[in-house]
């Protein structure tokens, strides 16, 4: 009898144990079909998880999507929405796990570089026949903001914003300091500018490459736009024609050497990001700093008065005889849904991208110093920052450039392959083989 | 008093089970899933094609694979080297009478090893950013010595096993010190009345009664530096280039920048394997003290 009563409380509690450590996972809000798709109470629920996060220097797109969320939610009384909102890194994380346990939420921020892997997964759903139900809707976006989130013609993606990445700030009291009366021209005189101004004790360029994506997305790929341009870019995603191992990838290589082997960054360069390295430009440590579009929001918010009143904005100096004047620009991410939401969830999802990517969403990006990516009509400028304004008169000049959407695997390695040129451990020709080798691998 | 009676095997697994269950839930299964899923060209969700072994020929022939256990046997050898020999240092002086205010330097020493690793790699990352170093050596005569400490390639490996060296001193100081209680304060004694001086006893009391102990740590000092992790994330992240990348970045790398997961499941049960051989290795170098 002892015996029986010790088995059986022995089993009950090890059955609990293993029970309750695996139903930790349905904490997590579930996808489609499963808990998000039943009904409770005649309430859908629909799980978003994003890294729209709130608080009072909340980015642009942030702010409207709560603001268009909340009306939603409002006019919509039979919507549950189960949210989760992370930071920008962790998001990208959770994602992935998500991604590999087959567990992504009903709608969720899609990262255009998730797309294929995602689709070849059958994870995410296909957004045409919404989009083809409402043309007007469709129209408005602004031209190529849907080819990031296309394969084989489908469209997978809703883009939202619409960013230039290599902008370049740059401290006009500084340059005027050193004698370099007018921003340089071209790349010449560009590198005669570092040297001066790394000769006056400043640091040329401030950069946070601790994720390992900024030296590529914020700098390199300005030179590439000057040396290869568009259309080899686009041809190089396509993988229509273009090649790594092309004279002009390694040439745009050879460049960002020249300019790394002239010191031309700060000493912490790797082991700060992209938000501490603003801090040498706010101290006025730094004369320069390439940024993305969206950094502009939080330098206009974060920046001391007269070091705001100093910065001017503009683009990486042109290439003598080169292909681009432009500033590359990309959607990056966009909305996209579970490819298993319910069918009662699946009008729902519609309506929410609707609402989501619509000219008044886009209109309090605009108004919020954001840069949506569909046309925002009229809409409130008495809060646009000073450096807004003389980015919106920049982009009036300099046209908007492709930027290469290529594969994660490949980006890892052009990622570090770049911090390794600039510590001499691989050439520009050994990085464009090794990328084209990780290239031919996808295929 | 009277012998106890031998546990019945019944008694003995209801007693196991539940540890069991949990051990295998958390350890057994993943590492089986991950061996099984190493099998597969997998980039995350249902789609997964079976490869067999090839994973584990890539595996072999990747150089980053190398650099990264090249790095991680860097750290571990200065760990083994420095944060045992500090500590057990530390520890005879504060098992000595001569040492005042035990508590607080136990309690001091101690302490960074409850910080969490991020915030340890913050704050270290700030020391070395903002030149509280380069101060320090520059103050005392060492100005040649200064340099970048997280950006040149040729330090970078060590300015984060010293990190780790600090960190984690106060656990083997612990381990040491409740060794040494163990040390019956007679053989002490006689030593004294023999003349031995401190360093004497040291050499041949304390280190010998101290073996056990000593291997102990030293196991423990090659299995936490085999999965160091957060302090490179955040300090560097793996870089400047792969210089300071350690395995486990490099499967994370794989797996959640990469979409390979197959192959960071690979990595991972590379890992293991090599981490098992040199325990195996070091124990072989290091018998038990019965032999």
């Amino acid at each position: 009898m002892k015996k029986n009563i010790i088995r059986f409380i022995s089993l009950a509690t090890a059955f609990i144990l293993v029970i309750g450590v695996t139903a930790c996972d349905n904490t997590e809000p579930t996808t489609g079909t499963s808990e998000s798709g039943s009904e409770s109470a005649e309430k859908i629920t629909i799980s978003f998880k994003s890294y729209f996060t709130e608080g009072e220097n909340a980015e642009a797109i942030s702010v409207a999507y709560h603001q268009i969320m909340d009306e939603f939610l409002a006019e919509n009384s039979d919507v549950e929405l189960d949210e989760e909102l992370l930071a920008h890194d962790a998001y990208e994380t959770k994602m992935m796990a998500l991604h590999a346990s087959e567990s992504l939420p009903d709608m969720f921020q899609l990262k255009a570089q998730w797309v294929k892997t995602f689709n070849d997964n059958d994870q995410i759903g296909e957004m045409d026949a919404f989009l083809d139900a409402d043309t007007e809707w469709r129209s408005g976006f602004v031209e190529g903001a849907f080819e990031e989130f296309k394969i084989d013609g489908k469209t997978y993606g809703i883009p939202y914003q619409l960013a230039t990445v290599t902008n370049l700030f740059y401290n006009k009291g500084i340059f005027d300091e050193c004698g370099i009366t007018t921003f340089p021209t071209n790349l010449e005189e560009f590198e005669a500018a570092i040297v001066t101004l790394k000769e006056k004790g400043y640091i040329p360029i401030t950069a946070g490459n601790l994720g390992g994506w900024f030296l590529d997305v914020c700098f390199f790929r300005g030179i590439l736009d000057r040396y290869a341009g568009s259309e080899w870019s686009v041809n190089l995603e396509k993988n229509t024609g273009s090649k790594f191992t092309d004279d002009v990838f390694v040439d745009a290589l050879e460049q960002f050497k020249r300019i790394a082997d002239m010191d031309a960054f700060n000493d912490d360069l790797n082991s700060i990001d992209y938000m501490q390295m603003r801090n040498h430009f706010y101290n006025r440590e730094a004369a320069m700093m390439f940024d993305g579009s969206g950094g502009i929001l939080p330098f206009s918010q974060e920046a001391p008065a007269e070091i705001l009143a100093e910065t001017e904005i503009t683009v990486l100096p042109e290439l003598t005889g080169g292909k681009s004047i432009g500033t590359p620009g990309t959607a990056g991410w966009s909305l996209g849904y579970n490819s298993k939401v319910t069918d009662k969830q699946k009008p729902i999802v519609g309506e929410i991208l609707k609402a989501l990517s619509s000219e008044k969403h886009a209109g309090i990006i605009a108004a919020n110093n954001g840069f949506p990516a569909v046309n925002p009509g009229d809409y409130d400028k008495s809060k646009l920052s000073s450096l807004t304004i003389k980015y919106n008169t920049m982009l009036e000049t300099v046209p908007i450039t492709t930027l290469a959407n290529l594969q994660p695997s490949v980006l890892q390695v052009l990622y570090d392959g770049l911090q390794e040129i600039m510590i001499g451990a691989k050439t520009p020709q050994e990085l464009a083989n090794a990328l084209q080798t990780e290239m031919d691998a996808l295929e | 008093m009277g012998k106890l009676a031998a546990p019945k095997k019944s008694v003995l697994t209801a007693f196991l089970l539940p540890g069991t269950a949990i051990y295998s839930f958390v350890i057994v299964f993943p590492l089986i899933f991950a061996l099984i899923f190493s099998l597969y060209k997998w980039s995350g969700g249902p789609n997964k094609t079976f490869i067999g072994l090839e994973n584990y020929v890539n595996l072999i022939k990747d150089d980053n694979f190398w650099l990264a256990f090249k790095n991680n046997v860097t750290i571990m050898i200065l760990c083994i080297i420095f944060q045992l020999g500090i500590s057990f240092f530390l520890a005879i002086l504060l098992s000595s009478k001569m040492m005042k205010i035990h508590k607080f330097h136990n309690v001091s020493i101690f302490l960074p090893v409850i910080v969490s690793p991020v915030v340890v790699g913050i704050l270290w990352k700030i020391i070395f950013n903002r030149g509280m170093i380069d101060t320090v050596m520059e103050s005392l005569g060492f100005s040649g010595l200064v340099r970048n400490w997280l950006g040149d390639p040729k330090v970078v490996v060590y300015s984060v096993a010293a990190v780790v060296v600090w960190q984690y001193l106060g656990i083997y100081l612990m381990i040491f010190l409740s060794g040494m209680q163990g040390i019956p304060e007679e053989l002490y004694e006689s030593a004294v009345i023999d003349g031995a001086s401190g360093l004497q006893k040291a050499f041949k009391i304390t280190l010998p009664l101290m073996y056990d102990v000593i291997k102990v740590a030293v196991m423990l000092s090659i299995a936490g530096n085999m999965k160091i992790f957060d302090h490179i994330l955040v300090m560097t992240g793996g870089g400047p280039g792969k210089s300071s990348m350690v395995l486990a970045i490099y499967a994370y790398n794989n797996s959640f920048k990469m979409f390979k997961l197959g192959y960071a499941n690979a990595i991972s049960i590379g890992m293991i394997i090599l981490s098992l051989a040199i325990i195996l290795i070091s124990r072989k170098i290091m018998p038990s003290s019965d032999n």
